[in-house]
């Protein structure tokens, strides 16, 4: 019986060894450690044995069985290995085609901007609001200090309404610019205010740099003892945020009926580095080293009477852009017609 | 509205000693902003003056001459086909190394020496436009040359300098409440404020009528005051009509005014001197040697000087003599009793009009001049004497005319200049630095304001030429600032208490939806709030229940829509070349009359899906992305509602309402194939159209939580064979009910066809049960099974396949 054992262990240990591949292997697992294999066979073998032959030969025949087991492991894992050994061939992959892609969507390039402009200002405490587009003359033009005879109020430049002119509100417009919000939010009383108002805004007036409607974003900041000093922070902060810390501002006077002192702010080109030159020949993007970024101003005191502030006590700083624009200006895309922005070609649209 | 402001001009009335670069930076931080610099010369590099000594024939061309030219250091022979060429001459020289346009058409070419026609060429003779003075020169035929023999100019001497053109002249930005500073004297007066230089400018004097000479008539008679507050007129007789000398014809190039004789040049040098836009009439050409100011009377017809006609209305602001108009008041002269060549007694005008009324009558009429953009912005009723005396002055030097008559001055009212309080504290704190009260005064004198008054308040006279634009004392706070230099103020970041607002839910939904839509693969979509009469038919709006534009720009933004459908649609027919499948969105505003107030503007969204197919899959698609959104939006217990009648938009048999709460919150499914045809898409498309105004309402942030069991669920499958009408949610729901120990019910199968047979389905659902308190026995997950399918046979009359 031990001879037999013995005999088993140096076959199914040989057969093991000298098995090829993972079928070899399992057949000859099968043909010695299988149900009615032969070490099973042996092992009723053993069962039969005298009762006090059995637990001797009954521990060797384990001991056997152990190191074919083990001999079976080895030869599975050195298979196993020797496979894994070759995957770099036999598992090779074209890794240049194509990634299976989530589904890619877009926004639109102008609601990103919408987007980085709210977070700059949510930062420094300026909450965003939307306000009608559809205004009343008094809100979009007269509590903003524009004088009934304005050229703005002519409807060569701003778009009426067929609607009935209200007893106190005037007419019926779209509003030309977010400043309509700056009195819609005076009107409300709550005091202090620093307010982001983005809307869609609208002149009549198209061609490659003009588009019907609009985007614009108007700032308004409230409190005691708002000065000139102040807004140049809060112009800088949005200037450094949005457009990298390198570029610098500037203010210009300008005019608006609804500020005073009015400014007009330029920031420093980034394609020239603010020189005005670029190889020898004026810089063809900006006006001597600035680019116009937009208005801004004090509120003036007459705007703050028809909204019912007390300009005395209460002073601020508004201004409004152009959300379109302001992009361009950043992204460095040159859309050589500002009215693709709202065609809606897929192809246009797809790139951002 | 931009000036072009030559710097050797501006230096006839302030002494200014910057480079033109600093002038520049200076000045556009505080007053009117330098866009541009330009150095006037710059195009006539190598271009000399050459005097003709010889013209001799060309050996070898008729039409061609040699012409011996003396360029200061050496005479050379240039080949040239020029017609008036004659020895003795000046003649503007482009030597070898300049560019010249040929003929003044296309890109500029180098010259080089050369030989023409055999005969060797050193550079050429240019004539005017060559070298891109054809505004300043007008050429009077095809093949003239420049003449330049009025300069006196010494052979060789750069042409640039010859005609004071080493010169810069900066494209100046003036704002349109500051018409006093478009003009030389303005622009000198703000630089003489900003940069602290002397102003060295002298008042014109008016010429004294010729002592005994008789005076001509010319009665004024100003009938409408409103609209022309001042109107000034002087006669000058004796007036020798010609060319105006080279400094003239240099000083309006510079500004880009051509020039056309003295009489009129005068005109516009004394525009753009002073700001002030003058007239002058052929007094022999007046009817009745009378100037009536009136209004027009309709239809009456003027030729202006433009050589067209213009029919006029009334109210509309004439100059007329005893018989019909002969001027548009500040927009534009007659042709008639404009002056020529043979006049020679003539009547200068110097007049304010209403600002409104010239701004408005130019517009009706399509005709905008130089004087109408300047009257337009509104000029002081003083500025008028000083500009009459300045063209008369001009008028003696320049064509030898005499004053023939007294000045007239009609006008409506006295003048009395404004006056207004000014703090300096106030001033200080808006500014937000201290400015010392000396330089906030040396500011405002130097303006021209004249400072008196107590130290805290300020009385402050505002000079008349700023009469328009200084309207309080906020504006003298502003002039105060600006000069002082909003450079030379400090950046500050605002302290102190942020004030309490919550931002507006809409808005923080509405970016979280755009972003979650582009994640699932669409295409964000920003069309017009306005579409076209024709759009809003195809899209089924009514006319009457939307907002009309009544000055649309074109008939494509007639209408504020009241619904996004048609303006989507349009867009995807545009696309569908480009894009067979996709997926996209709106989100914006509608517009929604209301009767005596403004319409609602409301947020709405609409998502679309198409594809080459037309077995339902985009309505699926749709409704998918609908239920992950009111899943990631926190929105529960949203109902699916068909309202069975279909309608022109909606696909009959795939198109339903959702409800939450028992409230609308839209639609969606296939549009009807023949709405589709409308816009001329022959594909199908799903859409969803979801009241977004009230979803954001609805959107919850709030998470909700419930244990996790900790017996494992049992997993079974299970599928039948029903009707094809029959309803997955009724299905669902008759499951449900059957027993507590169902906790989860999956589609995972639906199928047609094959051997089914007609009008028959097969629907497959995964099947989880559980419960909270122990391990289920099989045995009991099989009671239920057979309970569900005891069920769906007697409901559905399901065939059971497993």
């Amino acid at each position: 019986m031990k001879d037999k054992l013995e005999q088993l262990k140096i076959e199914a240990t040989a057969a093991f060894a000298a098995a090829k591949d993972a079928a070899e292997l399992e057949a000859a697992e099968i043909k010695y450690l299988g149900r009615k294999g032969m070490m099973a066979a042996l092992m009723q073998g053993v069962a039969g044995l005298p009762p006090n032959e059995r637990p001797m030969m009954g521990k060797f025949a384990n001991e056997v069985k152990a190191v074919i087991d083990r001999a079976l492991a080895d030869r599975r894992a050195a298979l196993e290995a020797e496979k894994r050994g070759a995957i770099a061939t036999t598992e090779w992959m074209d890794l240049t085609v194509p990634g299976t892609r989530p589904p890619q969507g877009h926004v639109h390039i102008v609601t990103d901007a919408i987007a980085a402009v709210t977070g700059i200002f949510e930062k420094i405490g300026f909450t965003r609001v939307r306000y009608p587009e559809v205004e009343w003359d008094w809100y979009a033009f007269e509590a903003l200090n524009m004088p009934k005879d304005h050229p703005a109020r002519d409807e060569w430049e701003t778009f009426f309404m067929d609607a009935p002119e209200d007893a106190k509100w005037g007419k019926m417009v779209l509003t030309p610019h977010t400043s309509s919000g700056q009195v819609r939010e005076l009107k409300k009383g709550k005091l202090p205010i620093r307010m982001i108002n983005i809307s869609k805004t609208y002149r009549r007036q198209s061609d490659v740099t003009h588009v019907p409607m609009f985007h614009q974003f108007e700032g308004l900041m409230i409190d005691k003892d708002v000065s000139v000093t102040h807004l140049k922070g809060v112009l800088d902060h949005f200037a450094k945020e949005f457009f990298g810390a390198g570029r610098r501002t500037r203010l210009r006077p300008f005019h608006f009926r609804f500020t005073e002192p009015s400014f007009e702010i330029d920031i420093s080109c980034d394609l020239c580095g603010g020189t005005g030159m670029q190889g020898g020949n004026k810089c063809r993007v900006c006006k001597e080293g600035w680019l116009e970024l937009g208005g801004a101003g004090m509120v003036h005191p007459n705007v703050l009477t028809a909204c019912g502030v007390d300009p005395e006590k209460w002073s601020g700083f508004a201004f409004g852009w152009g959300v379109e624009r302001t992009m361009m200006m950043r992204e460095g895309v040159k859309i050589d017609d500002i009215r693709h922005l709202y065609k809606n070609d897929f192809r246009f649209l797809t790139q951002f | 509205m931009n000036l072009l402001v030559s710097y050797d001009w501006l230096k006839d009335y302030v002494k200014l000693k910057h480079t033109p670069q600093e002038f520049a930076a200076r000045l556009s931080l505080s007053g009117p902003s330098v866009e541009r610099i330009h150095a006037a010369g710059a195009s006539l590099e190598k271009v000399v003056v050459g005097k003709i000594l010889k013209v001799k024939p060309h050996p070898n061309a008729d039409k061609l001459r040699v012409v011996e030219t003396d360029l200061g250091t050496m005479a050379k022979d240039i080949v040239c086909g020029g017609s008036n060429l004659e020895a003795g001459m000046l003649v503007a020289v482009a030597l070898p190394g300049a560019w010249v346009k040929w003929h003044g058409e296309g890109e500029p070419v180098e010259i080089k020496e050369a030989a023409l026609r055999g005969v060797a060429s050193y550079g050429m003779i240019c004539g005017a436009d060559e070298i891109g003075l054809a505004d300043a020169f007008p050429k009077q035929g095809e093949k003239e040359i420049l003449d330049l023999t009025s300069t006196k100019a010494a052979p060789g001497t750069p042409l640039a300098e010859a005609l004071k053109l080493d010169d810069v002249v900066f494209d100046v930005e003036v704002t349109s409440n500051r018409p006093d500073a478009y003009c030389m004297l303005g622009m000198a007066m703000e630089a003489s404020a900003i940069l602290k230089a002397p102003l060295t400018w002298k008042a014109p004097k008016m010429p004294k009528a010729k002592a005994g000479a008789k005076p001509e008539a010319l009665a004024v008679e100003l009938k409408a005051k409103k609209l022309c507050p001042r109107y000034q007129a002087v006669v000058m007789r004796n007036a020798k009509v010609g060319e105006s000398p080279a400094w003239m014809k240099a000083r309006l190039a510079s500004a880009g005014v051509r020039s056309i004789n003295n009489l009129v040049d005068i005109t516009n040098f004394v525009r753009l001197e002073l700001g002030q836009p003058m007239h002058v009439f052929d007094y022999d050409k007046l009817a009745g040697k009378k100037i009536v100011v009136r209004e027009a009377v309709q239809g009456e017809t003027l030729k202006a000087l433009d050589g067209n006609a213009y029919e006029l209305k009334a109210g509309q602001l004439v100059i007329a003599d005893a018989e019909k108009p002969v001027a548009v008041a500040g927009v534009m002269g007659g042709e008639e009793s404009g002056a020529t060549g043979t006049t020679t007694t003539v009547v200068f005008e110097s007049a304010a009009f209403d600002p409104v009324s010239v701004r408005r009558t130019a517009r009706a009429l399509n005709l905008h001049s130089d004087s109408s953009k300047l009257y337009e912005k509104g000029l002081s009723t003083e500025l008028t004497a000083m500009a009459l005396a300045r063209a008369a002055e001009l008028a003696a030097e320049l064509c030898g005319a005499e004053v023939a008559s007294k000045v007239i001055d009609a006008r409506a009212s006295a003048y009395k200049p404004l006056v207004f309080p000014f703090r300096p504290s106030v001033a200080a704190k808006l500014i937000g630095v201290d400015i010392p009260a000396k330089e906030m005064k040396r500011i405002l004198t130097d303006l021209g304001f004249k400072v008196s008054g107590a130290a805290a308040k300020w009385k402050v006279v505002v000079p008349f030429w700023r009469d328009h634009d200084i309207e309080g004392e906020r504006d003298l706070v502003e002039e105060v600032a600006r000069v002082h230099g909003y450079g030379n103020l400090p950046s500050v970041m605002p302290e102190g208490r942020l004030p309490l607002a919550e931002p507006a839910r809409a808005l923080v939904w509405e970016d979280r939806a755009k972003r979650l839509l582009k994640a699932w693969g669409h295409v964000e979509l920003m069309t017009y709030s306005f579409i076209s009469k024709e759009l809003a038919a195809k899209s089924d709006c009514g006319e009457s229940d939307m907002l009309r534009v009544s000055n649309p720009l074109s008939e494509e933004y007639e209408f504020m829509r009241d619904r996004l459908t048609g303006s989507v649609l349009d867009v995807i027919a545009k696309n569908q070349e480009e894009a067979v499948e996709g997926r996209c969105f709106e989100l914006a505003n509608v517009y929604i009359p209301r009767k005596g107030d403004l319409p609602i503007e409301t947020p709405r969204l609409l998502i679309a899906s198409w594809s080459r197919h037309a077995d339902g899959r985009d309505t699926l698609a749709v409704k998918g992305v609908v239920e992950a959104l009111l899943e990631e939006f926190g929105v529960r217990g949203a109902k699916v509602v068909r309202d069975g009648e279909g309608n022109a938009v909606w696909h009959p048999g795939r198109s339903a309402t959702i409800e939450v709460g028992g409230e609308m919150l839209g639609g969606f499914g296939e549009f009807h194939p023949d709405y589709l045809k409308r816009f001329g898409i022959e594909r199908r498309v799903a859409g969803a159209s979801l009241d977004f105004a009230m979803l954001s309402a609805l959107a919850r942030d709030a998470k909700f939580y419930s244990p996790v069991s900790e017996f494992p669920r049992v997993k079974r499958d299970l599928a039948f064979v029903v009707g094809r009408r029959s309803e997955h949610a009724a299905i669902v729901e008759k499951m449900r009910n059957a027993d507590p120990l169902l906790k989860e019910v999956e589609l995972f199968d639906v199928f047609e066809g094959g051997n089914l047979g007609e009008g028959k389905k097969s629907m497959a659902y995964h099947l989880q049960f559980g419960a909270d308190d122990r391990t289920l026995k099989a045995e009991e997950v099989d009671r239920v099974m057979e309970t569900l399918r005891a069920r769906l046979k007697e409901a559905f009359g399901a065939e059971i396949r497993s």
